[in-house]
């Protein structure tokens, strides 16, 4: 049984607002997660986990931030915490699979670029997924990371350099190590 | 400080190659069906499974935007407001008014199972204006009027099975701040509101066997209603009213035939109680 706090929310009224913001946004929130890490089989339970706490915390959105940007906040929180959880389990994984694509030569653009990702750590990861492939401005993903823009605009250029080499060895068919 | 140019943009130092790579995965989107698996998870959890609410779809939003029903305002708090501007709450709320939205309080039957798929397809017919049916929503000319419903004994025909309408998604026009006000500040559509009001009570003199009552009730409630609204609950009613009234073999075929047009509704474990061999 949800607590009051919760139940006393649930009018028809807003349970349809929160639909069409579950409707609405439930694509940038799957793919975000994806995109910072977590596994497949973990993104229908970190979906869910997003928007419990979208619920919960929706009347703590400051009224001039943009959706997108606080969605994306709370999908780097539940990626990050699931990444841990999941640390000794995949961390070999994530470096086998990266190996089998290698050794394939791959043509998939998207198993690339998800390739590459995970050999970022974390922070540039988010970073690069944000002003990259959300469109989010330096200022926006400097908010959601609680870090100034020059710090930013430094862990950015980070992420480009390991980008650009995982996807250059990628290309050129060599083995992957982690190198996180 | 500026930022840097984005690696999809021309001159930004990425090669055709890196650019190609992030544009592929640009406008990626869930695996079909993942939204509505999360969907019936979510719903359980944060106990929405007892207001029993489905997603709308975008036509639906759109075509009610249209229509420009006034709203109950989601709350006076500052914060619901902005959000409500966000995410164009005149569509939203007239979603929830007239494209079927199921409202069953306080019944764990209606609670939708875990991995079902709770969201449906809903059709945007605007409901009749009626004159005890409260403050009149806003005329759309774009809206053909429906006829009024017939004032005679209702034959508690079975509701037609409606066909699921997919389209593809569109974009919502963004609210005008004259929009966004006469939805806040609005009321939400007294039609459906009485409507639920009509059924709550339907079922409550069913459970306490006050079936002559429950049955004048539902022939309110059938006058009042458009086709779709609320139209699954309106026959599930029938359907126990019947029943209990000792027409056990007409509820029992009536049953069957509601199972078959509404498989995943949330009314099916009741209606499935009614089916005699």
């Amino acid at each position: 049984m949800p607590p009051s706090s919760v139940m006393k929310l649930v009018t028809p009224e807003q349970a349809a607002a929160y639909a069409t913001l579950y409707r609405e946004h439930f694509d940038f929130v799957w793919r975000s997660l994806r995109r910072l890490g977590v596994q497949e089989r973990e993104l229908a339970d970190a979906a869910q986990e997003v928007f419990v706490v979208v619920f919960r915390r929706l009347s703590e959105m400051r009224p001039d931030s943009k959706l997108t940007t606080w969605l994306y906040a709370i999908c780097l929180r539940v990626a990050s915490d699931a990444r841990r959880r999941a640390h000794h389990r995949y961390e070999v994984f994530e470096h086998a699979e990266s190996r089998r694509e290698d050794s394939a030569a791959v043509d998939d653009m998207r198993e690339l670029l998800l390739s590459a990702l995970s050999n970022m750590p974390l922070e540039q990861r988010a970073v690069f997924v944000a002003f990259e492939l959300e469109g989010m401005s330096g200022e926006e993903i400097a908010e959601v990371v609680g870090v100034g823009v020059p710090t930013v605009h430094s862990r950015l250029r980070l992420a480009r350099e390991r980008f650009r080499a995982s996807v250059a060895r990628q290309r050129a068919g060599r083995a992957s190590p982690g190198d996180e | 400080m500026n930022d840097p140019k984005r690696w999809s943009e021309t001159n930004s130092g990425a090669d055709s190659w890196e650019k190609q790579i992030l544009r592929s995965e640009l406008d990626s989107r869930a695996p079909s069906g993942a939204s509505a698996v999360v969907w019936g998870k979510l719903a359980a959890e944060l106990g929405l499974a007892g207001a029993l609410v489905t997603l709308a779809t975008p036509q639906a939003s759109a075509s009610v935007a249209k229509a420009g029903v006034a709203a109950q305002s989601l709350t006076t708090a500052p914060t619901w407001i902005a959000f409500a501007k966000g995410v164009c709450v005149g569509i939203l709320l007239s979603t929830a008014a007239w494209s079927g939205l199921q409202l069953a309080k306080g019944s764990d039957e209606h609670a939708p199972k875990g991995d079902a798929p709770v969201f449906a397809q809903m059709r945007t017919e605007p409901v009749p204006s009626h004159p005890s049916a409260g403050p009149p929503s806003r005329p759309d000319p774009s809206l053909a009027p429906k006829a009024a419903p017939s004032l005679a004994r209702p034959t508690f025909a079975p509701s037609v099975p409606v066909p699921p309408q997919k389209a593809p998604g569109t974009t919502l026009p963004a609210p005008t701040s004259a929009s966004f006000e006469a939805a806040v500040e609005g009321g939400m559509n007294s039609a459906l509101a009485e409507q639920a009001r009509l059924l709550r009570l339907a079922r409550a003199q069913l459970r306490n066997g006050e079936l002559a009552s429950a049955e004048t009730t539902l022939r309110e409630a059938h006058l009042r209603s458009s086709a779709s609204m609320l139209s699954q609950e309106r026959e599930a009613l029938d359907i126990e009213l019947l029943f209990r009234q000792g027409d056990h073999a007409p509820a029992s075929r009536r049953a069957q035939a509601f199972l078959a047009a509404h498989p995943e509704s949330p009314h099916a474990a009741r209606v499935r109680s009614f089916v005699t061999p």
